[in-house]
């Protein structure tokens, strides 16, 4: 009934500015305009620093693989039906890290470290979220 | 080893202990399981309900049953009128915060005989509860999407912890195996009929690399605590261990903020522990390491300086947590084998309280002086840390 509602993201304004790039299939991330420092995910002010208010920037999509799990089984009624999937913590070459999905990417290939690059791919009936895969 | 640094060490006892023997109890609401095990621990100290005038409890997950004020429906419930309340939640670590919280308010004078309870229907509450550590709003909305569960959060540690240090699944193995056999000793243990290596290496994948024996137990129950002044502790029925050293500390909630995967905050909570205590790793000789997952156990034991960097694997493998080993740890089975019906937290305090006065459950050891209790809180989110004194 509500299940694909409980995982869909709730947009306010600062973070409509996000899936909208993400929609047009550009991966933003926000910089600190005193220090340069990217972070993620968006805030309405600078991490630490409240009194900044960061700017958006496009990320180059170029990642690493921090770490990941192969997801086999799932008590979310919403994710069991798409198991196994690569549930994954990537680190953007500008420095954040994202939660993501590796995608295209047999498991027995999968090591922490490896270079990935973003594609766009559609998680949930009408969601398009970053995934990552192999350049 | 280094000063005693802003907590009142040794000025309070917790002088009464109970865990419910309940692991399945479905119809049960949580709040009959508070009642049962406050009374209890009251009796256990000697102390009458109606000198209680301090509470505390985390009873916000669904199947803890309370809601926004849930310490507030608790005390209502039993019948408490507390003049010091406090609700901190960090998850499974709650009720070692809330020991913390409970000396610095007696040294205080705000109030002198608290009661710290938890109860919770893990296996058997009725109603839906999703996995999640957030919602997908804020935050929550770039991490929840992708279907990250509590289980899954610990993988991901787990994965980052083996290709940094190359530790094996079967070492992860080897602890579920040692809390087993704890358990087998234990007859109030939720599983106690030993496990090998294989067993566990066979058990069914989850999120890899932690299968179904990776896992702690879902069980429904709950525990209680009375903690005092040393100088009503006096006027107890038996008395009960020192609360030497705490600490506490948070690290985050979305796993993508967490800044080292391997690292959990017990690194601070842990040397703050220590430093109020004026001991360091080498002082202790057993332990409550919260054991949600294996890996919580592995990435723990090194944070808090028990084991050098990268070296938990080989200490696993060398019996170091076993019953003669450097370390034995979670003597009743732990939250892997006894007990772990959503905050291990109480328990292991309880298991640590009984280790103290000689009459764990499960493996006692001969007269520890000290005994150090860990909780982690949340998906490696946040962390408790409290060393307690036999004070013979």
């Amino acid at each position: 009934m509500m299940e694909m509602e409980a995982v869909l993201p709730v947009r306010d304004a600062l973070s409509s500015i996000w899936f909208d790039a993400v929609a047009e299939g550009r991966l933003l991330v926000q910089r600190d305009p005193l220090t340069g420092k990217a972070q993620m995910y968006p805030r309405a002010r600078v991490v630490g620093a409240p009194d900044r208010e960061p700017e958006w920037v496009e990320a180059s999509g170029r990642a690493k693989l921090y770490s990941f799990t192969v997801v086999k089984r799932s008590l979310h009624p919403q994710f069991a039906a798409l198991t196994p999937f690569t549930l994954a913590i990537v680190e953007l070459e500008e420095g954040p890290r994202l939660t993501s999905w590796i995608v295209d990417v047999p498991e027995d290939e999968l090591r922490c470290d490896m270079d990935l690059v973003a594609v766009f791919r559609q998680i949930h009936p009408g969601l398009v979220m970053p995934c990552f895969t192999k350049p | 080893m280094t000063s005693r640094a802003n907590f009142p060490s040794g000025t309070c006892q917790i002088v009464g202990a109970f865990e419910s023997p309940r692991r399945r109890a479905p119809n049960i609401h949580p709040f009959q399981i508070h009642s049962e095990v406050i009374a209890a621990a009251l009796a256990d100290a000697g102390i009458a309900p109606d000198e209680v005038d301090g509470f505390a409890t985390a009873a916000s997950f669904p199947a803890e049953a309370g809601w926004q004020l849930n310490a507030v429906e608790v005390a209502e419930y039993v019948g408490l009128r507390p003049r010091w309340i406090c609700g901190t939640d960090i998850g499974g670590a709650s009720a070692l915060s809330h020991v913390g919280h409970a000396v610095a308010a007696i040294a205080a004078g705000l109030c002198e005989v608290v009661v710290i309870s938890y109860a919770a229907s893990g296996r058997s509450w009725p109603l839906p509860a999703p996995d999640f550590n957030s919602g997908p709003t804020g935050p929550g909305q770039y991490e929840v999407p992708y279907g990250i569960s509590t289980i899954s959060a610990y993988a991901l540690a787990a994965t980052r912890y083996m290709h940094r240090y190359g530790l094996r699944s079967e070492q992860l193995a080897q602890i579920a195996v040692q809390m087993r056999d704890y358990a087998h000793l234990n007859p109030e243990a939720m599983f106690r009929d030993p496990i090998t290596v294989d067993d566990v290496l066979a058990s069914t994948m989850i999120s890899t690399p932690l299968r179904k024996l990776d896992c702690c137990v879902v069980s429904d129950s709950g525990g209680a605590v009375v903690v005092t002044s040393r100088e009503r502790a006096r006027d107890t029925r038996r008395g009960g261990p020192a609360v030497l050293g705490f600490g506490e500390a948070i690290s985050q909630i979305q796993m993508n903020q967490m800044a080292d995967l391997t690292t959990t905050s017990a690194e601070y909570s842990g040397q703050r522990a220590f430093a109020s205590a004026g001991v360091g790793p080498d002082d202790i000789r057993v332990a409550q390491i919260y054991d949600s997952f294996t890996i919580t156990v592995a990435l723990t034991l090194e944070t808090l300086g028990f084991v050098p960097r990268g070296e938990v694997g080989d200490f696993i493998s060398g019996g170091g947590l076993g019953p003669t080993g450097r370390l034995p740890i979670n003597t009743d089975g732990g939250g892997l084998s006894s007990n772990h019906s959503g905050r291990r937290g109480m328990y292991a305090v309880i298991e640590a309280v009984r280790q103290l006065r000689g009459e764990s459950p499960g493996f006692q050891l001969d007269a520890p002086e000290l005994c150090l209790v860990n909780g982690t809180g949340g998906w490696l989110s946040a962390t408790a840390t409290l060393i307690l004194g036999a004070g013979r």
